[in-house]
């Protein structure tokens, strides 16, 4: 799991969609990097330009990530109501009676024991029996 | 005449093939590899809520921002309804609800039923069968020595009550062990058969949820990423000690999330299982390298539920500490 083509190709697109999400992020970090870097490199303060590019880059860089949650969301959701979750679900559940009835079979051996031990309480009533007719013979 | 009771329990203990089972030996990584999964179904919840609700807050930013317009659902919130639920609409006329169902429902019931299958493991480990049933043979055998007396009165010797005390330690201590080798073998069997039948489902899931935890750690990843960029325009702003400390602070928070790897508790999670039932059907299998994977496994899912609940406990916002 997952196996299905369905399954497959969710993960497939969401990987792709992922990736260049990814590549966006690095660029536009990059770039604001470049742009500080820049002005501290000729120790300068920043210009009006550089500041209105940057201020861009960041809000997209925002967008970007956001774009993230979004994708996340939808991918999950769409594997949450695949056909083999339920599929894997039943197995579990098939799975978990047998273990049930497993304990089950424990607690039967309790009873089985219980009896082990009321056949060894009758024994010893026929001994004590045949114990006290012996006295009384004697 | 009291050897012959013997003979029963003599016969039982020649039937039972039971060389090599202890199921003590498993107690411990059963009851470790129990903790571990429940700190891994709450990892996966913790991942679901906080896709859900980052994506929820999404929706909001978009309706504040006035990029989605906010309204009823189609009959919905009218005095004949039978819903009130609220949709956003984008320019484009797209829908869908302001309040989003949780990503990962179903998953979560999965993860949840793996988590009841190994509590399953851990009471048939754990049950005290063999425990009670030699506490319920001990005092009936007790009523076996009480007749010492009797005969000792009949025969007018002591020596009858040393004997029949003499025969009753070695019964009980007989039938004890015969029991206890029995629920030892019940035991080791429904581990066997259980853990045989699961591992084809465990491997499955636990490579769905290792995908699906690496999708859902990117909320996560989101409000850390984001509490970085804050703090690194913050210093920007205002060079200080304490500008700096938070942005070291933040960064470092974000680094201990990454090191977690959130998906790799799942390839753990299944190397550990597959460890078990290795040792399970093999027991030449080493006992000490089961134990070290389970405790493998863990470690890195305790590690992972703190950091997910610290994380919840801070609401997603940048800790100011």
């Amino acid at each position: 799991m997952p196996e299905s083509p369905l399954a497959q190709d969710i993960l497939t697109t969401a990987k792709e969609a992922r990736k260049n999400l990814a590549e966006l992020e690095q660029d536009l970090q990059d770039e604001i990097n470049e742009i500080n870097f820049a002005a501290f490199r000729d120790n300068r303060v920043m210009n009006a330009e550089e500041r209105k590019r940057r201020a861009s880059r960041r809000s997209s860089h925002t967008e970007i990530r956001e774009a993230y949650v979004v994708l996340a969301y939808v991918t999950l959701k769409h594997l949450d109501e695949l056909d083999e979750v339920k599929e894997l679900q039943a197995k579990m559940n098939a799975i978990n009676d047998g273990l049930s009835d497993d304990l089950d079979r424990l607690k039967k051996i309790e009873k089985y024991a219980g009896t082990i031990a009321r056949i060894t309480d009758q024994f010893a009533n026929i001994v004590e029996k045949a114990a006290s007719l012996a006295a009384g013979m004697a | 005449m009291y050897s012959r009771a013997l003979i029963p329990v003599v016969l039982i203990c020649g039937g039972l093939a039971v060389a090599g089972c202890s199921s003590t030996d498993y107690t411990q990584p059963i009851s470790d590899f129990a903790e571990a999964t429940q700190n891994t179904e709450a990892a996966i919840v913790a991942l679901d809520k906080q896709v859900t609700d980052a994506y929820a807050a999404l929706l909001r930013s978009r309706v504040l921002a006035k990029k989605s317009l906010v309204q009823p659902e189609k009959r919905n919130c009218q005095v004949s309804s039978d819903r009130c639920r609220l949709v956003i609409v984008d320019r484009d006329g797209n829908k869908q609800f302001l309040s989003p169902d949780p990503a990962l429902g179903k998953t979560i019931i999965l993860m949840g039923s793996i988590r009841m299958y190994v509590e399953g493991l851990k009471a048939i480990v754990n049950a005290e069968t063999a425990e009670a049933v030699t506490s319920q043979v001990n005092a009936t055998l007790g009523s076996v020595e009480a007749l010492a007396g009797t005969l000792a009165k009949v025969n007018g010797e002591e020596s009858s009550k040393k004997n029949i005390s003499e025969y009753t330690t070695p019964v009980g201590k007989l039938v004890s062990w015969v029991v206890g080798q029995y629920v030892a073998k019940v035991k080791i069997d429904g581990l066997r058969r259980a853990t045989e039948h699961a591992h084809p489902v465990i491997e499955r899931v636990a490579e769905y949820l290792n995908e699906v935890a690496g999708i859902a750690s990117d909320a996560p990843k989101l409000a850390l990423a984001e509490s970085v960029s804050k703090r690194a325009i913050a210093l920007e702003g205002g060079l200080s000690d304490s500008n700096l400390d938070k942005l070291i602070l933040s960064a470092a928070r974000y680094d201990k999330f990454l090191l977690a790897r959130p998906n790799s508790v799942f390839k753990l999670f299944q190397t550990a299982h597959f460890a078990l039932v290795e040792k399970l059907q093999n027991d030449d299998q080493s006992l000490a390298n089961m134990m070290a994977k389970i405790k493998s496994f863990a470690s890195e899912a305790k590690t992972l539920a703190k950091i997910l609940q610290e994380l919840a406990a801070a609401g997603g916002k940048d800790e100011e500490n």
